[in-house]
């Protein structure tokens, strides 16, 4: 898929958000929807700007940055001013089986703080993430899986005293 | 009041205050570090310690622990572009570049530096400025709050990865999802979806960690690698360069201080818009402004040395009208009420000793604070190199677990996962996050004055208000004035091809 389908279908998807936004403010009274409806339609606007401007045939797309309008050109109007480097083009074949991946280790990490509480699932994540990287040697791994999760314990359950969440199977492990 | 002055300090003397003190920076500064716990989880989480001990003391652990947050947060953000709380924000900007050239060591001295220089600026002028500012704010009313956010919101607009417009897009996603919940004027539940969670609104520490932390994260695990190039030893600069940068660059120091000092006078603005404030106006008034983005210590610095000033600045409003400067303030000014200490005019006569109490605990507090940081820094420098086989699941956890221990509630965790996602592809596409999370934090804002501003003056505020007028032109010039740049630039450059 080109980069440019990728801009349009992310561009799409942020017309139906703005759109259904504004649809729902519809339900609302006039002074919670004062503010609100403004801001959905002038979102609305750039993006119908952004998707005709992305989607020309010279490819030139309307930008500004802070550096630019700030030292009066001396720099370059690609800069990223939020410090961030330069957008390299990456080639979506190769970084999408690693996206998935990293989605899926996101997910399976909420999945067991879900099911088990955050310190279970601590250890349990990050002995598992390196194990599957091969970092550590398995036992060295679970050990420092184990004293990151001690330290994160201590700091967070004893320190903070911070009531745990322990997880939807918990009742299971309870004592009758 | 050379009388009070020394009282406060002597109200200090007490072994109980120094070691309150000592303890409230050292877990300032852990909090602070860690991702989504700013100040004000620093505060609350210390309320319930409060009772029974020497005021001073008491005090000396409250504020001390505040102050030492805000370092924390300017750590975060220098080395690992997560930001630890909204305000320093501006800080990844040049700060993470500096990590990424080698220069993390001497861009944390810098930071510990300017926040102190900022720091000692905002407590001399805590103590000497408060009779004259006090007319000042007392003429801003709401409809000149409001023009405040929308600058903030105009500058910021212009901190877009590339395209404005999809900057701009991202804004306006911001203040959308801020909307979430219920309406601060009428009660009214918005966008719920019918989910009690959502009653409550997205809390911005979650979102940020979400987008910030849990994207970088994602992103470290897509690129492969390690989050900087150079090893620890190849360190290209000291802790000492950054200490000597902050004090070459004094009249940017003292610039940013007044800028911090202002903004934390006027109550609900908050220190997110002056540090990015600050970093604009280092930008503008710098004679090599192309360097920014790019590394500029200069661009460490003013943020730096905003943030440290804006705490005294804070205070002032807290002490003298019983009006917070921020959330931070808010809480502690519960702790003042249940310190007995009751904020007013009052406070400024017969309990001056006390206020001077509190600007020594900010210059010691400061003091203290970038001792112990640039003790630490260089060893601090060597964590971005870690292998992203080990930052990926201790960073995730660290950062879920602190999105979870914001409000104890397991959604959050959720809700930052759920960011997470939006982060990376915000980042892949080029939707600038910063402007998302500042679109984030000025939503409240803007709404709260606008409805008020209605209510007290009218339809048409705009222009029955001449402070608001006035500001409202400053905002269109500003506004203006990079279109207008570029296209006289475009046009002369067009006439020197065609010559």
């Amino acid at each position: 898929m080109s980069r440019r389908t990728q801009e349009n279908l992310i561009a799409g998807l942020l017309v139906l958000v703005f759109a259904a936004y504004l649809l729902m403010t519809l339900s609302l009274g006039p002074n919670a929807r004062l503010v609100p409806v403004p801001i959905a339609l002038l979102g609305l606007g750039f993006l119908l700007i952004q998707i005709v401007s992305q989607n020309r045939s010279d490819g030139r797309e309307f930008q500004l940055d802070l550096f630019a309008s700030l030292t009066a050109g001396a720099v370059s109007s690609t800069a990223d001013a939020s410090g961030e480097e330069e957008p390299e083009p990456r080639d979506t074949r190769e970084s999408f089986p690693r996206e998935l991946q990293a989605a899926g280790f996101l997910a399976a990490f909420i999945g067991l703080i879900l099911l088990l509480g955050p310190i279970a699932a601590v250890f349990l994540f990050t002995s598992a993430f390196f194990l599957v990287t091969g970092h550590f040697a398995p036992l060295k791994g679970v050990t420092v899986a184990g004293l990151c999760t001690l330290a994160l314990y201590l700091l967070f359950a004893v320190g903070l005293q911070l009531q745990m969440y322990h997880g939807v199977l918990a009742p299971l492990f309870e004592p009758r | 009041m050379l009388e009070a002055i020394v009282a406060g300090l002597a109200a200090l003397a007490t072994p109980q205050a120094v070691l309150f003190m000592l303890v409230g920076v050292s877990y300032g500064l852990v909090i602070g570090i860690l991702p989504g716990l700013g100040g004000i989880v620093a505060l609350a989480l210390l309320l319930p310690f409060t009772y029974g001990h020497e005021l001073a003391a008491t005090l000396a652990l409250l504020l001390g622990a505040h102050i030492a947050t805000i370092w924390g947060g300017s750590v975060t953000s220098i080395l690992f572009k997560v930001p630890g709380a909204a305000k320093s924000l501006a800080l990844v900007f040049d700060g993470h570049p500096m990590t990424r050239q080698g220069h993390a060591a001497r861009a944390l001295g810098a930071s510990a530096t300017a926040a102190l220089l900022g720091g000692l600026m905002g407590a001399v002028f805590l103590a000497f400025t408060i009779p004259i500012v006090r007319p000042v704010m007392l003429a801003l009313g709401p409809s000149e709050y409001l023009m405040m956010a929308l600058w903030g919101l105009t500058i910021i607009a212009t901190f877009s990865e590339g395209s404005l417009l999809k900057g701009l897009v991202a804004t306006c996603l911001g203040i959308m999802v801020a909307f979430v919940g219920m309406d601060p004027v009428s009660g009214t539940p918005r966008f719920w979806f019918g989910n009690v969670y959502l009653l409550d609104g997205i809390s911005f520490p979650v979102a940020m960690i979400g987008l910030f932390a849990v994207a970088e994260m994602m992103t470290l695990y897509v690129k492969g690698g390690a989050m900087v190039d150079r090893v620890s030893g190849e360190q290209r600069s000291t802790v000492l360069d950054g200490v000597k940068d902050a004090f070459r660059h004094w009249g940017l120091v003292l610039r940013s201080s007044l800028l911090g000092l202002w903004v934390g006078v006027l109550p609900g603005v908050g220190a997110s818009v002056g540090g990015i404030a600050a970093y604009a106006q280092a930008a503008q008034t710098s004679p090599t402004p192309e360097r920014f983005g790019k590394g500029a210590v200069e661009g460490v610095i003013a943020p730096d040395a905003t943030l440290g000033a804006n705490e005294g600045g804070g205070l002032m409003p807290t002490l003298a009208f019983g009006i917070p400067g921020g959330e931070s303030m808010a809480i502690l000014l519960v702790a003042f009420l249940a310190m007995g200490i009751v904020p007013g005019p009052r406070m400024l006569t017969s309990e001056l000793d006390l206020v001077f109490s509190m600007v020594w605990i900010v210059v010691i507090a400061n003091l203290l604070t970038a001792l112990i940081g640039l003790a630490i820094s260089s060893r601090l420098a060597r964590l971005p190199a870690l292998n992203p086989n080990v930052m990926i699941p201790l960073v995730l956890s660290v950062c879920l677990l602190g999105a979870f221990a914001t409000r104890g509630l397991i959604e959050d965790v959720v809700v930052a996962a759920a960011f997470g996602v939006i982060g990376y592809l915000m980042n892949k596409y080029q939707y600038s996050r910063a402007n998302f999370v500042i679109g984030m934090v000025l939503a409240e804002m803007i709404e709260r004055n606008l409805h008020i501003s209605l209510g007290l003056y009218g339809e048409f505020f705009l222009f029955t208000r001449p402070i608001t007028t006035a500001m409202l032109v400053f905002i269109v010039v500003t506004t203006a004035l990079p279109f207008v740049r570029r296209y006289r630039r475009s046009r002369a450059s067009a006439a020197g091809n065609g010559s």
